[in-house]
């Protein structure tokens, strides 16, 4: 009985301080994400005040996005390196960027590409092989005089290859 | 810390030698807070925008109710007749509460906090088998969460940019209470309800330190905006942070981890004997 005892207590003892190991909680979630995701979708729906869709519009497959571990300039505050490929009429590009995850939102800055992907979003949909970011900004609009926010919905899947 | 948990192993040896008994305890938590930063944040959020709400905060966070689960040692008497009984235990509490203000086009401003505690609890009574009753006294380690976010009327929730305040505010600070338990049960089997009052923390007069709710993460400093921009801080005086958030921030006008109350707790604890 004493024996049995000795190992519930060293159980226990194990949970405690690997439980106090939480600083680097949003770093494991964050690289989860690490890999090669395609932007299946971009949604776009402008709002009026009551909340109404006056316009609904998508881009189809705009590009990939390839997170990386590699801590970037802004390291101290959580930035990560990633790429963002995509393709014009002149060939395929990369547009370097950095992120950062905190379990709720993500933070993309300081990508150079002319499809702009910088912003504050929140996380919405949050798995393994599946990601949905939203981000509403203020937007004007001369023909539609009541429209006050554009909700962008980014979808990515985990690339196979 | 090395030297805590050296300790406590050699604690928990010497109870195991001392005939005392492992329990393990899980159970409910019930938590009225008394936060003063949060009741000036909703009551000013309430009349800086009392024409466009339909219905406003709450004048504080309902209580918080969670979960919490507990190991320990227990030293007591082994048959009916009441003896000293002592208890001591280390475990987590996980409390959740929300208060949210609804405006006249349904779009909302959510607050949702999540108490997380390490708690050390020790009890000092009389008691046996079947019945015990006895003071104790806890310290916990608590780490609050604030999630802040904007819900707009097609029902998806931003925690971005887009507004102010929104965002994920977090704080922490130590805490100590006293209060009493009574238990009831049979041998390895007992239900334990738990009264502790959680008194000012420590420094509480917020002179010497004040640990705010402060969004920790970059992308707020990051962000250009000319004459305001996203609080890095929860402000507690919503009016002075609109009106000017320069002044608002030099006057410290920040909401700082200050909740004291009463915390009750309900939990089945079961006793693993150590020796026969």
């Amino acid at each position: 009985m004493k024996q049995n005892s000795y190992a519930v207590l060293i159980i226990l003892f194990a949970v405690v301080i690997s439980s106090c190991n939480k600083e680097d909680k949003n770093s494991k979630k964050l690289y989860r994400h690490e890999g090669r995701w395609t932007i299946d979708k971009v949604t776009i729906e402008t709002f009026d005040t009551l909340g109404k869709i006056m316009i609904d519009s998508s881009i189809v497959s705009p590009g990939e996005l390839v997170m990386m571990r590699t801590k970037s300039f802004n390291a101290l505050y959580g930035y990560h390196q990633a790429v963002f490929i995509y393709s014009d009429t002149l060939g395929t590009h990369g547009a370097p960027f950095e992120y950062l995850f905190d379990g709720e939102r993500i933070d993309i800055r300081d990508c150079k590409a002319p499809f702009a992907i910088n912003g504050a979003y929140t996380s919405v949909v949050d798995k393994g092989n599946e990601q949905q970011w939203e981000i509403y900004t203020p937007y004007t609009d001369n023909s539609i005089p009541t429209s006050l926010y554009a909700k962008f919905s980014m979808h990515l899947s985990k690339s196979k290859n | 810390m090395k030297k805590i948990i050296s300790l406590s192993i050699l604690f928990c040896v010497f109870c195991i030698n001392a005939n005392a008994q492992i329990n393990i305890s899980i159970g409910e938590t019930f938590y009225p807070l008394n936060a003063p930063g949060f009741q000036t944040f909703f009551q000013t959020y309430n009349e800086e925008n009392a024409t466009g709400l339909k219905t406003p905060f709450k004048s504080d966070f309902p209580a918080a109710k969670g979960w919490s689960i507990r190991g320990g040692f227990i030293i007591r008497n082994h048959d009916n007749d009441a003896g000293v009984y002592y208890n001591t235990s280390i475990g987590v509490n996980h409390l959740n509460t929300k208060n949210e203000a609804v405006f006249q086009n349904n779009e909302k401003r959510k607050t949702d906090l999540q108490i997380r505690e390490l708690a050390t609890d020790v009890s000092l009574g009389v008691g046996g088998d079947n019945f015990h009753i006895a003071i104790n006294g806890t310290f916990l380690a608590r780490y609050n969460k604030l999630l802040c976010s904007y819900e707009f009327s097609d029902g998806s929730q931003s925690f971005g940019l887009d507004h102010y305040i929104n965002g994920v505010f977090t704080a922490s600070r130590l805490c100590a209470g006293y209060g009493a338990e009574v238990g009831f049960g049979i041998k390895y089997l007992q239900v334990v309800f738990k009264a502790a009052k959680i008194y000012k923390p420590f420094l509480e007069d917020g002179s010497v330190y004040l640990n705010y709710y402060e969004d920790l993460a970059m992308l707020k400093q990051s962000y250009n905006g000319a004459s305001s921009y996203p609080a890095e801080y929860l402000p507690a005086d919503y009016h002075q942070f609109v009106a000017d958030q320069l002044t608002s921030e030099s006057n410290n006008n920040f909401v700082y981890i200050n909740d004291r109350g009463w915390q009750f707790g309900l939990s089945l604890m079961f006793l693993i004997p150590t020796n026969n």
